[in-house]
């Protein structure tokens, strides 16, 4: 299989082309910033959070945030601590490493701190998978931080894979309203609460967020979370990817679907947001998630 | 060229493992460890990196680099 740009030997080949290694940096890299601009999700002088987890795709994000905005805009990277032994221990220490090289500042909050118990003393005390709780945490979380640092805009390393999935999983659990929160910026509506998320891969597939990475050198640990083989989305991931074998271009397929459904009901954005009457956070309820989650936990403890 | 060929394969998570392919394709290797091309980068030890078409020599040692979801 040879590059579409150049004779080379190609290294991937995915809807987004077929393309040698020198080619491939310069279309990842490309499409990126394609839609970073065609989105507007970066402004000159806004002040970007990357939520970093450590691995490949957030890496890879602030890797290009950082080459592309550092001269333009302040860069903050924001780390969740879910207190996971033996994973997300070992990928902090990856992203110190990395934000050290890259001169960025980088702030870590904690489940522990937050709600008093780490993600492996949550999965002892509750039933039920444990990806329910830990999302719900780690949203709230990444905002309030999000918030405390002044940022304008947080960008997260949602891929194509990521958003695809949850398109499917939002058909399944028959969520439409969920289902048009997603696309690169998150949500329709806006509150002085929330801090706007965008997506900068969301037309980047997980392999090719894993194959930058990988030739560009930078150091992510490849394994999966311990507790995410619990979840619904794997199990979709997993279907996903063997269609995408058959079909490529299937998960693009589904995320423009996806974006043409969310244009076609923009008038949503005009509802507003309750406030939880515990932490003060935008929340379609009385009482936000993430409390209602503390509360639960308060009783175990 | 023979076709039946034994190859080296090194993962994070089972370590190392010798599999025989008879047919020498990726295709074949991808099946014989029940996963996809969407899903694992296969390095060369001299850094090459195949692809789903390409064939894989006798005595090849290659990384199974699994492509998950960050998090």
């Amino acid at each position: 299989m040879h590059c579409e740009k150049c004779d080379a030997t190609a290294i991937i080949s995915t809807n987004n082309g077929t393309f040698c290694k020198e080619h491939f940096i310069k279309n990842f890299e490309r499409l990126t910033l394609y839609t970073i601009e065609k989105y507007a999700l970066i402004r000159k002088g806004d002040t970007i959070g990357v939520a970093n987890s450590g691995g490949k795709d957030s890496l890879s994000l602030l890797y290009i945030i950082s080459k592309y905005f550092r001269d333009t805009n302040k860069i903050v990277s924001i780390t969740i601590d879910e207190g996971i032994e033996g994973y997300r221990n070992k990928t902090i220490e990856t992203m110190k490493h990395f934000c050290a090289e890259w001169g960025v500042q980088y702030r870590i909050y904690s489940y522990k701190e937050y709600s008093g118990m780490s993600m492996d003393k949550i999965t002892r005390v509750r039933k039920g998978i444990p990806c329910s709780i830990c999302g719900v945490f780690r949203r709230q979380l990444l905002n309030s931080a999000a918030k405390e640092n002044r940022v304008d805009k947080l960008a997260t390393a949602h891929n194509m894979d990521d958003e695809a999935e949850s398109v499917i999983m939002n058909l399944f659990q028959n969520d439409f309203e969920k289902l048009i929160r997603l696309g690169p910026t998150s949500g329709l509506r806006t509150d002085d609460g929330f801090v706007s998320r965008i997506k900068p891969f969301i037309f980047i597939n997980e392999k090719e967020t894993a194959m930058f990475a990988f030739v560009k050198g930078i150091n992510a640990l490849h394994t999966p979370c311990p507790y995410s083989g619990f979840g619904f989305r794997g199990v979709i991931a997993k279907g996903l990817r063997e269609l995408e074998t058959t079909t490529t271009g299937a998960k693009r397929n589904i995320v423009n679907r996806m974006l043409e459904l969310k244009a076609g009901h923009a008038t949503i954005a005009n509802s507003e947001f309750l406030h939880c009457s515990i932490c003060g956070a935008p929340s379609s309820g009385t009482v936000c998630g993430a409390c209602a989650m503390k509360r639960e936990l308060a009783n175990k403890a | 060229m023979k076709r039946h060929v034994k190859v080296k394969l090194k993962n994070i998570n089972f370590g190392e493992k010798e599999i025989e392919l008879d047919t020498r394709s990726v295709r074949e290797l991808l099946n014989k460890i029940s996963t996809n091309d969407e899903s694992v980068i296969l390095a060369g030890e001299n850094g090459k990196i195949y692809t789903k078409d390409m064939e894989i020599e006798d005595g090849s040692v290659i990384n199974v680099i699994e492509v998950f979801s960050g998090g």
